[in-house]
């Protein structure tokens, strides 16, 4: 048990004091912290408001225009400039500023003409800020030039809210709080991945190391096998908890800063949650590290390196190509049964759990599985190491893993 | 107080690495392994550390099979040497020391002295990888004697370095011997493990040849040399005494096998009566004769 320790804290100090290790965790840090913070860096904080330069060749929008636009409080503010000139020199105004344009032209209000337009994507988008309230002001000026007082015409085009809720088991969420809550899915997938697969590249980056300088044999001559395994992995593991925590404080500062610049409420983790992302980080962590420290094992130049493990690195990371169909129906065929795949699990079963309902006994179901194939892999593992540790020269085929299984 | 290995077998598929070998080294000696490449040394080391398990046979060290508490006793040099290159000579050197059960005060108080004595000093805080060749076999060294081992294996530890850092590496291979450490080292330089053993234990395709002390081994060869000069240079006389061969030597002498029955005294009898005698010495046969003879010179 004291050389496990002495093997678990050199893998750990090792690494921690590396110039690689901190580079990595500082890139992860700055990452995960602009992917969810794109959305609020982009708007440079408050977002701009929309430019817009009117010109009402009618003579009786401008102002009321202005006073409905001012009066209706969207997501973005608008600002209302008063234009003439013909279209020409106004467009190309309008380029030179990247503001947005708004032709107003015809007879009022039966037969008017309205163009709206813009260099921006977005200010093309945000449009309805301003033609919404001057479709209302010239809908209700033909109502009342048919006798229709302007409060009555106006009350009837009061439009309808519709409120939308995801119906879940103990609650409903509006659909802002659902975006709120993929934010936070992204980043316990995101977290999951980074623990199981990218650490358990650094079991296998220090088994091959060991291997090839040949320190392997005088390790063996101290340590048990079982041992030197399980010590990698605890302290690789341990560091993959604190490049955790960095990356956490990262995405959670992005993901803070996203949720309110959306104005949408940011989502919350419950214990169970919270305790199914721990068990499957635990879990994934050693079905990985353990076939990787296997494979590591196998190998003994570094040239070998990459043909064995990329196979193995891609089947590891399948489970992040198939996010999207998940992500789009969480409690759909596709999603269930790659939940109950253990190689999926971890990543499947978050997105189904934080976004639907699943029964309590598919999620308990599915930690089994991959509970038990992780015993097995990593049992299978640990006489590959023991047996392969000190052969050289040989490229591990199929076979020859067969064969060191047999013989550990 | 003494390892013993008895009747050990080690195969790697149809490969017979080591059969039947059995040898014994009592405590506090010094034991040369000697044999050509592949003759199972190393196999036999490494099922020594029980970095590999015998097929068959048994190893035992002060009368109880080497377990892994026993083991931590022991320190090990591979011979393919292997160091974390990225690592601290002086804290890996600890590392090391600490596996083998040493307290990290301890152990840094060992690695210390060893650094000192193996003028290594200038190098402590560098990465092993910055390290000639040479200074790595020195570091690797220390981590096989700094736990003050009950008993040392050495595969080939004196390989590859310079003269000037050979005689450092057996300076330090004395003082460990001289602090009470039992030594199993592998060499191919028969002078050095002349100068260095007290037992000798010789494979030859995997199986043991030869083993015993270096004086009964050396008796056991059961002939001496005799060098010998006549005035005259007539040598013929020789011819009375059947089976021995003869071979110039400088000077006009010649160097003369004396085979198992036949008297040197005879020899030198039979001199005299034939001529003036200006030189005779009678001489063990070196163990690089011994080696030859049992291994065939194409090995050697």
């Amino acid at each position: 048990m004291r050389n496990l320790w002495l093997v678990t804290r050199r893998e750990f100090l090792t690494r921690i004091r590396s110039g690689a290790f901190i580079t990595s965790t500082v890139l992860m840090m700055v990452t995960l912290f602009a992917v969810t913070a794109i959305p609020y860096l982009m708007e440079g904080g408050t977002p701009k408001p929309l430019v817009v330069t009117v010109v009402d060749r009618t003579g009786r929008l401008l102002e009321p225009l202005r006073e409905a636009v001012a009066a209706n409080q969207g997501s973005r503010g608008v600002e209302i400039r008063a234009g003439e000139g013909d279209d020409e020199e106004l467009i190309a105004e309008a380029r030179a500023d990247e503001t947005a344009l708004l032709i107003i032209e015809g007879n009022y209000p039966g037969d008017l003409r309205a163009r709206f337009l813009a260099s921006s994507v977005r200010d093309l988008g945000d449009s309805g800020l301003v033609t919404g309230p001057l479709e209302e002001l010239v809908r209700a000026a033909r109502l009342a030039e048919r006798g229709l007082p302007v409060e009555v015409a106006r009350e009837v085009m009061e439009p309808l809210t519709v409120e939308e809720l995801q119906l879940t088991a103990d609650e409903e969420r509006t659909s802002d709080q659902f975006a709120g809550m993929i934010f936070l899915v992204m980043g316990a997938i995101v977290s999951v991945y980074l623990i199981t697969v990218m650490n358990s590249q650094f079991v296998f980056q220090g088994v091959l190391e060991e291997k090839v300088s040949r320190v392997v044999e005088v390790m063996a001559a101290a340590v048990r096998p079982a041992e030197m395994m399980a010590g990698k992995i605890l302290g690789l593991g341990l560091l993959g908890v604190v490049q955790y925590l960095a990356v956490m404080v990262a995405w959670v500062a992005g993901n803070a800063l996203t949720t309110s610049a959306l104005g949408v409420p940011s989502g919350s983790i419950t214990p169970g949650v919270a305790l199914l992302i721990m068990l499957f980080i635990v879990l994934g962590y050693a079905l990985n590290s353990s076939v990787l420290a296997a494979l590591g094992a196998t190998i003994s130049r570094m040239e070998d390196s990459q043909t064995v493990v990329t196979p193995v690195l891609l089947l590891m990371m399948l489970p992040m190509f198939l996010i999207a169909p998940v992500f789009s129906d969480p409690s759909g065929p596709l999603a269930t049964v790659l939940s109950f795949v253990p190689i999926w699990t971890p990543i499947t079963m978050l997105i189904r759990v934080m976004l639907s309902d699943v029964p309590m006994a598919q999620v308990v179901t599915s930690v089994v599985l991959l509970a038990a194939t992780t015993a097995i892999l990593a049992w299978a593992s640990g006489r590959i190491y023991r047996a392969a540790l000190l052969t050289f020269g040989t490229r591990p085929s199929l076979k020859q893993l067969w064969q060191y299984l047999k013989a550990g | 107080m003494t390892l013993e290995v008895r009747n050990v077998y080690k195969s790697f598929g149809s490969v017979r690495a080591v059969q039947d070998v059995s040898f014994t080294v009592p405590a506090g000696r010094v034991c040369g392994l000697l044999g050509s490449n592949g003759a199972g040394k190393t196999t036999t080391m490494r099922m020594i550390m029980r970095i590999l398990l015998p097929d068959q046979g048994e190893i035992r060290w002060q009368g109880q099979p080497v377990t892994d508490a026993v083991r931590a006793g022991f320190g090990y040099l591979p011979e393919e040497r292997g160091l974390y290159p990225k690592m601290q000579v002086r804290e890996q050197l600890i590392y090391f020391t600490q596996l083998k059960g040493l307290s990290r005060g301890d152990a840094a108080r060992q690695v210390d002295t060893w650094i000192q004595r193996l003028q290594l000093g200038e190098y402590a805080q560098r990465r092993a990888e910055q390290l000639s060749k040479g200074n790595q076999q020195k570091v690797q060294f220390i981590a096989a004697a700094a736990s003050r081992p009950a008993l040392c294996i050495l595969d080939e530890p004196f390989t590859g370095l310079d003269p000037v850092n050979t005689l450092v590496m057996e300076e330090a291979f004395r003082t460990l011997a001289a602090e009470g450490t039992t030594i199993l080292f592998s060499s191919h330089n028969m002078d050095q493990v002349e100068a260095l053993c007290d037992d000798v234990v010789l494979l030859h395709r995997s199986k043991v040849v030869l083993a015993g002390t270096l004086r009964d081994v050396k008796r056991a060869a059961r002939r001496q040399t005799v060098r010998l000069r006549i005035e005259s240079g007539d040598y013929s006389f020789l011819r009375e005494f059947p089976g021995i061969r003869t071979r110039a030597a400088s000077g006009g002498a010649i160097e003369i096998t004396v085979p198992e029955g036949v008297d040197p005294n005879r020899i030198l009898q039979r001199a005299l009566q034939a001529d003036t005698v200006t030189e005779y010495s009678l001489g063990e046969p070196s163990l690089r004769e011994i080696y030859i003879e049992k291994v065939g010179g194409a090995d050697a």
